[in-house]
């Protein structure tokens, strides 16, 4: 294995990445946000101002993924966020899963979303996460149609790449995300957002995730990885799991040699000439 | 306790709590006997017949447990099983204990129509203050994972409510909005780790498809403090959902003591959950 090369002879890297779903996908697939399915606006109401100061307090700047039409209510959230130095990530209208959709439908959709995300903060996003689903070649053509430069949709390997699209290199980052440092298997609980019968998750307990979280870490920096913080507010933004976030940030700060970075200063090595 | 500062409690904290006290606690109670069984599949024999459990053995065991620390919860009943236990009801009114609406039969209520919603709303209103000659004042939605309609708010607030806990939005109460107007009504909103459904219910509770691991009592009363700590500190408000079907096993009403101790050590005002709205709605209107 070919050891990745990062800026200033960092032995590894680590940035923060924040799904902003809302509740998308209640009102996608059953058009009502009330009552049980509320559960999605606690992340933009409650838990993103919170995420928001523990990333000044330690002096980090994040990328925030939102679907068009969580960013639409809360639209002065939005501007919080990018006023305060974070990236804002594009993620579908509503959440959507491309592949079960048209190729007209998902143009429509990219077009949309980045027009709302664009009017809001006054910049067109850059980064995409797909939202549910596969990702798709046409997805990653009208990615680079529309502008994009980074897809974080991947689950594939500790290394950020460059996308070959069809055999070529194209100017897209591919930064690698995965589910062990993702807040879903752990905090998300209760009922699954998807239509259906009711299906439950079980909630771990705060501490115990801190245990599997540093470990993952201590491993990636010992290859030479890149660790991405995948963040669910709804599930992190409670008190007791932001003290768990918390004592990861100043876990991974006493680490020596550790690229503390962002997605788009990653995206930038990356896509370096 | 951990560190402290990420909220910055007293800029947010909304309400202002009695003597000063520092976080309200509101223990509610889910009395879930077989109405939950009976809603979902018309069978309440054989292991279906663990609602049972609640009226038998777990509500007594918590009433136990409130009168012995002196503490008043909220109980929230569905009408099906106050016609069914009549004397367990009153009991638990007598005792200073609330009794909130929860529908009829444990009833998805995103699935009924508008005029069979208001039937079983108001029904469940008569069967509830026939039995203790108090009105109930607040609701919550049973069924879990599913939401409410969008006329239940309205509903409530034409049967003088003051409060729904049906919202998972917030970690403290609010004030709710009907067609995007402030109302005299709060929202108390609960959470899935402070459920106790969470971490004990039995595999084939309720026709649902609930299969979660069954966690040790001593791990999930470890998670609560840890709740309870972010919580007081940086929040001010702690509202448990329980369910004596479930928390009520010998094993498990220690934790549940274990818990109401470890709060009692610290500056903590317990309270129903119409005392919480009483209280909200007085400190709206004094803005």
């Amino acid at each position: 294995m070919e050891k990745f090369k990062w800026p200033n002879k960092y032995k590894s890297a680590v940035i923060f990445t924040f799904d902003v779903d809302g509740c998308a996908e209640q009102q996608l697939y059953e058009g009502n946000t009330l009552g049980h399915n509320s559960a999605g606006d606690y992340r933009p109401k409650i838990a993103v101002p919170r995420i928001l100061n523990i990333l000044d307090r330690h002096g980090l700047k994040a990328t925030f993924i939102i679907p068009a039409w969580v960013a639409q209510r809360f639209p002065q959230r939005v501007k919080e966020i990018h006023n305060r130095g974070h990236e804002i990530g594009a993620h579908g209208y509503l959440h959507e899963n491309f592949s079960t959709l048209s190729e007209s439908e998902e143009r429509e959709i990219h077009n949309k979303s980045g027009k709302i995300i664009a009017d809001m903060i006054g910049t067109p996003p850059k980064a995409f996460r797909t939202p549910g689903g596969p990702l798709t070649t046409r997805t990653m053509k009208m990615l680079l149609e529309n502008g994009y430069d980074c897809d974080s949709s991947s689950v594939k390997n500790y290394f950020p790449s460059r996308v070959k699209l069809e055999g070529k290199e194209v100017d897209m980052a591919e930064i690698p995300f995965s589910w062990l440092t993702d807040d879903f298997p752990y905090f998300w609980g209760g009922y699954e957002d998807k239509p259906g019968p009711p299906s439950f998750m079980p909630i771990s307990a705060p501490k115990d995730v801190l245990e599997y979280w540093m470990a993952e870490f201590d491993g990636i920096h010992e290859i030479g990885g890149l660790f991405v913080y995948l963040n669910h507010p709804r599930a992190i933004g409670r008190i007791s799991r932001l003290r768990v976030l918390d004592k990861l940030i100043h876990h991974i700060k006493a680490t020596p040699s550790v690229w503390i970075t962002n997605l788009r200063e990653v995206v930038n090595w990356v896509l370096r000439e | 306790m951990g560190a402290k500062g990420i909220v910055k409690k007293g800029s947010e904290m909304k309400f202002r709590w009695p003597n000063g006290a520092e976080c309200a606690v509101s223990l509610s109670f889910e009395y879930d006997a077989e109405s939950v069984e009976w809603g979902y599949s018309r069978n309440i024999e054989g292991a279906f017949d663990i609602g049972g459990f609640s009226p038998q053995f777990g509500v007594p065991r918590v009433l136990e447990l409130l009168n012995k620390h002196d503490v008043k919860g909220t109980f929230f009943v569905p009408g099906w099983d106050a016609e069914r236990y009549p004397d367990s009801i009153k009991e638990i009114a007598e005792a200073g204990h609330e009794i909130a609406a929860h529908g009829y039969t444990h009833e998805n209520f995103s699935e009924l129509t508008p005029r069979k919603e208001k039937d079983v709303l108001e029904k469940a209103h008569k069967i509830l203050t026939d039995i203790t000659g108090i009105p109930p004042r607040g609701f919550r939605a049973a069924a879990y994972g599913r939401p409410i309609s969008a006329k239940t708010l309205s509903f409530c607030r034409d049967m003088d409510y003051i409060y729904d806990s049906s919202f998972m939005d917030d970690d403290e109460p609010y004030q709710v909005k009907i067609d995007g107007k402030f109302v005299n009504m709060i929202e108390i909103p609960w959470a899935w780790p402070l459920n106790d459904i969470s971490f004990m219910s039995p595999p084939f509770s309720s026709g649902m498809s609930l299969v979660l691991p069954q966690r040790k009592p001593q791990w999930v009363l470890e998670l609560w403090k840890e709740e309870f700590d972010g919580l007081y500190e940086e929040v001010g408000f702690f509202n448990l959902v329980i369910h004596p079907r479930d928390m009520g096993r010998v094993s498990r009403m220690p934790i549940l003591e274990g818990l109401v101790s470890y709060m009692k050590r610290y500056n903590v005002w317990f309270t129903t959950y119409s005392q919480v709205a009483d209280l909200c709605l007085k400190q709206l209107v004094e803005r």
